[in-house]
């Protein structure tokens, strides 16, 4: 698991890539975490390089929306694969989140706002 | 500027003499102390005596009870000279008058000045061939001797520990004796000690004592630790009055695990260097055996865990209904393979006058964090669905229950359904679950699409949950799953897949239902071919007859 982190104009990008599963599932918790904990409060968690997630791995976004509604701030899901899309759908979780399809159609959303 | 004398006068312990020449020195109960004083009443950081531009100074560093010169607390650097009185602590610290000598016997600077240091290896390697002192050779052979007859057979890790000291005291005749072992997180702690009845002072172990004999598996053997450069700073044991320390790795080729050192006040026995080969030879001796010891108490403990995580595989599986038979108009048959001991999958299934209540569920994640959600679920399942409520607010109130407190945002993704045993008629609702499959009597077999799927149950409190309706024909098949079925995955990655699980159940959905999930469980089997199982794998077949 790969996990590659940004900042541009003030929005934190975390992308990671590989499996969401339940091994890998705690570095990306550990990853959006500590960005939230610096301070990040525009986030987009850029998807395109997740090839697979679990539902270990849904719980990790699950508590990053709450934690950033709690904070007031805004996270954005961007370049989902399909079979993360799919997992997300069946789920009955993509109501939950703001989904872009491209990081800078994400991006984007920060200063249409 | 000339230095001074120090005479320190640790409570209970020997008086010690120092000189303090240029640098400033600071004074505690710590490590971090340059004069570290076994004294509980001082703080860890006491004060410091320094060379100021008029003379020599002391300092207090914010202890708790107050640095006092000549009996007057201080509360700024204050003058010190030859006859002044410095109280710290319970320890009093004399300024010696300028040309005094120290007394006589007193443990003081430069009465012994020895200090050896070598390499382990050198001091086994002489075991075999020093054969120019026989006699030595012989009494070190039987310590060792008499060591290894002892750790014989079965022995705790204590019990080891023990034994080296009492062999240690035994034949060296220390006044106290330390075992540190290395700790799961890497540093070094006492794991044992021991002391002559009526020794002073508090047992202390410097640290650079440690990183010498641990870090470059060395043997010490140190007749005045404040002579050895090594210890220069840091001598940590002034308030104990101890001056001849030896001390040896416990370790072997694979590394080391610990350490031996013992003590004694050089006024009582100073060791020597044929001590330093027999404590070599014993703590050599220990080590495999306190490699091999912790090992097995490992061991033993993963094996307490594993006979626990048995228990709650039982008591997981005994959640699972057994009885299969309960009305002719039903045939049912499922299997349930968690990937670890416990697991996160559920199917169950209960009829109450002509309706049959069934669930597949699938709690997120894995092992005990799902095993216990997996319980509360069945749990509100058996309570709700029994209340007489329609499918989908059965799915609701669950929902609601589940959410309720959800920091940590477990979830979990059900079916739930009814099936009227008279009229074949089944009501379905899904939590983010999989749609189950229809195999017709007749052959074939199909996902159920007309089912709109609602939240997974946990997340959303006030979420809805939408019924399906179909009507079964006698010899009809449904069949639920979790998608550790579909997830199942090869060699070379790839998924088992819906295609292969409709294909396969097509090809059976005309036996019987214990056969049809025999199957698809074989040939799930087949397809992972040995792929360690990642997830569990659920499989619920119910024949409308």
């Amino acid at each position: 698991m790969q996990i590659q982190q940004s900042n541009r104009d003030g929005i934190t990008i975390v992308a990671p890539a590989g499996r969401i599963d339940t091994t890998t599932s705690s570095s990306v918790e550990d990853a959006v975490r500590q960005a939230v904990d610096r301070g990040a409060r525009n986030l987009v968690v850029d998807l395109a390089g997740v090839e697979y997630i679990s539902s270990a791995g849904l719980r990790v976004f699950l508590v990053l929306a709450k934690r950033m509604r709690d904070l007031q701030g805004r996270l954005v899901l961007s370049g989902m694969t399909e079979p993360v899309r799919q997992v997300f759908q069946l789920a009955g979780f993509m109501p939950l989140f703001r989904v872009e399809a491209t990081q800078d159609a994400a991006m984007s959303t920060f200063t249409r706002a | 500027m000339s230095a001074i004398h120090l005479r320190i006068e640790p409570p209970g312990a020997d008086a010690i003499e120092r000189e303090c020449g240029g640098a400033p020195l600071t004074f505690g109960r710590s490590v971090g102390a340059d004069v570290i004083i076994a004294d509980q009443s001082m703080s860890r950081q006491h004060a410091r005596i320094a060379a100021g531009p008029s003379g020599w100074t002391v300092e207090d560093l914010g202890a708790r009870n107050g640095t006092f010169v000549n009996g007057v607390r201080i509360d700024a650097p204050t003058p010190i000279g030859p006859g002044d009185v410095l109280k710290m602590g319970a320890t009093v610290i004399r300024i010696a008058e300028p040309g005094l000598t120290p007394e006589p016997g007193a443990l003081g600077m430069g009465h012994l000045s020895s200090s050896i240091f070598r390499r382990v290896s050198e001091i086994t390697g002489e075991l075999d061939r020093d054969a120019a002192a026989p006699a030595r050779m012989a009494a070190r052979l039987k310590a060792l001797n008499d060591f290894h007859r002892a750790m014989a057979g079965p022995i705790s890790l204590d019990a080891l520990l023990e034994l080296l000291l009492e062999r240690l005291f035994a034949t060296l005749q220390p006044e106290e004796g330390v075992i540190l072992l290395r700790q799961a997180d890497g540093t070094m702690a006492t794991a044992a000690s021991r002391r002559l009845p009526g020794a002073k002072g508090q047992l202390l172990v410097s640290r650079r004592l440690v990183s010498e004999v641990v870090d470059k598996a060395t043997a010490a053997l140190v007749s005045d630790i404040e002579f050895d450069e090594r210890f220069a700073g840091s001598d940590s044991i002034v308030g104990s009055g101890i001056r001849s320390i030896l001390a040896a790795p416990i370790g072997d080729a694979a590394g080391c695990v610990g350490m031996v050192a013992i003590y004694s006040r050089a006024s009582v026995r100073r060791f020597s260097e044929e001590d330093l080969e027999l404590l070599v030879s014993l703590a050599s001796a220990a080590a495999l055996r306190v490699r091999n010891v912790a090992l097995a108490e490992e061991a033993a403990e993963r094996r307490v865990q594993d006979r626990e995580l048995a228990l709650a595989h039982d008591i997981q599986m005994a959640m699972l209904p057994r009885h299969f038979a309960e009305r002719p108009e039903l045939d049912a048959a499922a299997a349930l393979i968690p990937a670890r001991a416990v697991g996160g999958d559920l199917y169950d299934f209960f009829i109450t006058g002509d309706a049959l209540w069934f669930i597949v569920a699938d709690a997120a994640g894995k092992g005990v964090s799902a095993a216990l959600f997996m319980a509360v679920t069945r749990t509100l399942f058996r309570a709700i669905a029994q209340t007489g409520l329609e499918v989908g607010t059965v799915l609701a109130r669950m929902n609601t229950e589940l959410a309720r407190d959800n920091e940590r945002q477990f979830f979990v993704t059900a079916l739930v359904g009814r099936l009227d045993l008279v009229s074949g008629d089944v009501t379905l609702a899904s939590a983010g679950h999989p749609a189950p499959l229809l195999g017709s009597a007749g052959g074939g077999a199909r996902a159920i699409d007309v089912l709109e799927n609602g939240i997974a149950l946990g997340i959303l409190d006030d979420a809805l949950y939408p019924e399906a309706h179909v009507t079964l024909a006698h010899g009809d098949v449904l069949l639920l799953f979790t998608d550790g079925v579909t997830e199942a995955v090869n060699g070379a990655g790839a998924l088992f897949g819906e295609t292969r699980m409709l294909d396969n159940f097509a090809a059976s959905a005309s036996r019987a239902g214990a056969e049809i999930v025999a199957n698809l469980m074989a040939a799930v089997n087949a397809y992972a071919s040995g792929v360690p199982q990642e997830d569990d794998i659920t499989v619920l077949a119910l024949r409308y007859r």
